[in-house]
C-alpha cells in the first residue's frame, strides 16, 4: 500500500507553499460566481420538478 | 386450479380480477412442517412447483424459480404454514372480509445449492448452500408476496443494491443476501406499491427505517391523492408514493424526466435538446442514466415510474454492445420477476419477454430524512474543486511528475467522476482496503463527519476500463448541507488533503500518495 507522496521533506513544503490553505481559494471569483448560478439554478430545478409530480400516477 | 397461463404481452399491468378464490386452497397447510423436493429437471421442477404454477399470474414465481436454478438449486424445502408478516397484512386488510375461503398463512419456498434431506433440515441447514427464499401466498392474481435471492451468477457483479437478511429456518439463522422482491396482489396493492415496498424492505435491511408490512403501503397511502377507490387498487399517484415513503422514514428524492438535472461540468456532455415534433421525455432525456448510477453507487434503489407502471432499478454494468461504456441497468419489476435488464433507457423492451414497457416519465429514490444535498449540486461543486485542485498541484509540483493531472485527462476523454452517499463510518472503515495511503486514512478517520456524506470521486476511465485501481482523488460534502451551498468536508487528490475541520479551520497540508485507489462506491467503478 502506498504510503507517501515519496517526496522529500523540503519538496512538500515547497508544494505546499504553492497552495493556498483555503481549498476555496482554488476557484477565481468568476468561477465561484458561476458555481453559485448553477447551483441556484439546480435547486430551482429540483423544486420545480417536485411540483410538477402532484398528478401523476403510476399503475 | 386455473390451468390458463396467460402470456406476458397480455399482461401490461396486474387488473384486479374476481378469481382470487379460484386457486386450490385444499391442504394448503400440508403436510407438516415441509416437504422437500430434489428436482434435477424442468419436468421436476414443475412437478414440485405445481401447486402454484397455472394462477393467473405465475410469471414472477417462474423467474425466482429460474434464479434459485441459476444458482445450482438442488433442494427445495417447501415450509408450509408460513406466517408472512407481509401476507397477514394483506390477509388482515382485504382477504379476510371476502366471501370465499382464504388460508390465512403462507408458503416460504427455500432453495439450497447441496442436498438436504427432509430429517435432516432441522440441523444441517447451514452447511447446504443456502441460496435465498421466496414467499408464496395464496393468491392466483399474485403469488409472491416477497423473495430474496442472490442475483444470478451473470448479473452478480451488476447488482449494486443488495442487502443481508438473516432467515430462521427450522432454528437455524441463515443469511442471504440479495434485493428484495416483491409482487402486486393485483387486488390490495398494485405495482407502486409492491415497488414501494422493495425500495423500503431495502431501506429497513440497512437499518435506516422501521419494518413495514405490506398492507401499509396501501393503507397508508392518502386516499385523498386519488381520485377513484383505493380498493381494489388502481396504483398510487407519485404524490402518494412520496407521501408514503415520507411517513416511512424514507422520504424520497424526486425526478422529472425531461426536466432532470445535470451538474453540467465543461468536461460532461451537454444537456439534451428536446427535439421537434415533440416527444416524450423518456425517449430522449439521456440524463436518466447518471441519476440512476448516482444513487446505485450509493446502493439506493430507484423507483422508475412509466405511463402506467413502476418498477425498480436495482443495478447497472457497462457493455460495449451497442457502444463502448454502454449502461445496462438491473430491473426488479413485479410482473416479470427479479434481475431483468434494461437494455437501453430510452427505448425500454425487455430483451427477454419483449415486453415494451414505454418512455419513462418519473425516478424516486426513498432515502434516510438527512440525506438533504442533493447529488447533482455536490457533483457540480465537487467536480469543480477537483479540476482546480489537480491544476494546481499540477502547476506547483516540484521534479518529474509521475501522474496525469485532471486537465490532461480531459482532452483525452479519460476523466469521469462517481458521486455516491455512504455512511461516514463505513467510509472510514473502507478505506484501508480500497488502498488509500495511511496519513490521508488517519486523517479521515480522526474527523468529525455527519452520518452520511456525498463522494465525488474523480476517475480515470482508462484505468477502470483496464480494470485497474482508478479514483484519482474525492471531494467529500456534508449530506446535511444545503443544495445551494453545499459543504465541502474534505478535497483530496494526487495525494494532497484539505480537511475541514469542525472549529472552522482548515487541516492542510496532508500528503497521502499519488497512486490512484479503488472506488468506495457500491460495485465496480
Amino acid at each position: 500500500m502506498p504510503e507517501d507522496t515519496e517526496l522529500p521533506g523540503y519538496a512538500k513544503e515547497a508544494l505546499a507553499s504553492l497552495l493556498p490553505a483555503d481549498p476555496d481559494e482554488l476557484l477565481s471569483e468568476q468561477q465561484k460566481s458561476s458555481l453559485q448560478a448553477d447551483l441556484d439554478s439546480l435547486a430551482r430545478l429540483r423544486r420545480d420538478a417536485e411540483m410538477a409530480s402532484a398528478t401523476l400516477r403510476m399503475a | 386450479m386455473r390451468r390458463w397461463r396467460p402470456q406476458l404481452s397480455e399482461w401490461p399491468r396486474a387488473e384486479p380480477h374476481p378469481s382470487t378464490c379460484l386457486m386450490n386452497h385444499s391442504a394448503w397447510n400440508d403436510p407438516d412442517p415441509a416437504e422437500v423436493f430434489h428436482p434435477t429437471n424442468d419436468t421436476e421442477w414443475d412437478a414440485a412447483l405445481g401447486r402454484y404454477l397455472g394462477s393467473l399470474q405465475d410469471n414472477p414465481l417462474r423467474r425466482c424459480v429460474q434464479v434459485a436454478r441459476s444458482l445450482g438449486a438442488a433442494t427445495l424445502v417447501v415450509e408450509t404454514r408460513y406466517i408472512d408478516l407481509d401476507y397477514r397484512s394483506e390477509f388482515s386488510a382485504y382477504y379476510s372480509k371476502q366471501f370465499c375461503d382464504m388460508p390465512d398463512t403462507a408458503h416460504r419456498l427455500h432453495f439450497f445449492g447441496r442436498r438436504l434431506t427432509k430429517r435432516s433440515i432441522w440441523r444441517t441447514a447451514r452447511s447446504a448452500g443456502y441460496l435465498g427464499y421466496v414467499v408464496v401466498r395464496p393468491t392466483s392474481t399474485g403469488l409472491v408476496s416477497r423473495a430474496m435471492l442472490p442475483p444470478p451468477p451473470d448479473l452478480s457483479d451488476a447488482v449494486r443494491t443488495s442487502v443481508t437478511e438473516t432467515v430462521n429456518f427450522f432454528g437455524q439463522d441463515l443469511t442471504i443476501t440479495g434485493v428484495p422482491f416483491a409482487q402486486q396482489d393485483a387486488q390490495l396493492g398494485a405495482c407502486a406499491q409492491a415497488a414501494a415496498w422493495m425500495c423500503h424492505f431495502s431501506a429497513h435491511l440497512r437499518g435506516e427505517a422501521h419494518r413495514r408490512p405490506k398492507a401499509d403501503f396501501s393503507l397508508k397511502a392518502p386516499a385523498s391523492l386519488h381520485p377513484s377507490r383505493s380498493l381494489p387498487s388502481g396504483g398510487l399517484t407519485a404524490l402518494q408514493l412520496s407521501e408514503v415513503f415520507r411517513t416511512f422514514e424514507l422520504p424520497a428524492l424526486f425526478y422529472d424526466v425531461g426536466g432532470l438535472p445535470s451538474p453540467g461540468l465543461v468536461w460532461q456532455p451537454p444537456d439534451p435538446v428536446p427535439p421537434i415534433p415533440e416527444k416524450p421525455a423518456g425517449l430522449w432525456d439521456f440524463r436518466i442514466v447518471a441519476i440512476a448510477c448516482r444513487h446505485l453507487n450509493s446502493g439506493n434503489p430507484v423507483l422508475v415510474g412509466t405511463t402506467n407502471h413502476a418498477f425498480i432499478l436495482c443495478g447497472y454494468r457497462r457493455t460495449n454492445t451497442p457502444k463502448p461504456s454502454w449502461i445496462e441497468f438491473v430491473r426488479h419489476d413485479d410482473q416479470t420477476g427479479p434481475y431483468g435488464l434494461v437494455t437501453d433507457v430510452l427505448a425500454d423492451v425487455d430483451p427477454t419477454t419483449g415486453k415494451v414497457y414505454g418512455p419513462w416519465r418519473t425516478m424516486q429514490v426513498p432515502m434516510p430524512e438527512k440525506i438533504w444535498l442533493a447529488p447533482e449540486m455536490a457533483e457540480r461543486k465537487g467536480g469543480e474543486s477537483l479540476q482546480a485542485a489537480s491544476s494546481r498541484i499540477f502547476a506547483s509540483w516540484p521534479g518529474t511528475k509521475l501522474f496525469m493531472g485532471l486537465d490532461e485527462l480531459i482532452p483525452l476523454d479519460r476523466l469521469r467522476l462517481r458521486t455516491y452517499v455512504i455512511r461516514s463510518n463505513a467510509f472510514k472503515s473502507g478505506l484501508a482496503a480500497r488502498g488509500v495511503a495511511t496519513n490521508i486514512r488517519r486523517a479521515y478517520a480522526l474527523a468529525r463527519l455527519p452520518r452520511f456524506i456525498w463522494v465525488v470521486e474523480a476517475v480515470d476511465k482508462a484505468l477502470r476500463d483496464a480494470g485497474q485501481p482508478c479514483v484519482l482523488g474525492e471531494s467529500v460534502f456534508d449530506a446535511t448541507s444545503s443544495d445551494r451551498d453545499p459543504q465541502r468536508l474534505a478535497l483530496h487528490v494526487h495525494g494532497i488533503m484539505w480537511l475541514q475541520r469542525t472549529s472552522g479551520k482548515t487541516q492542510f497540508p496532508i500528503f497521502g500518495s499519488y497512486v490512484p485507489y479503488g472506488t468506495g462506491g457500491r460495485g465496480a467503478a
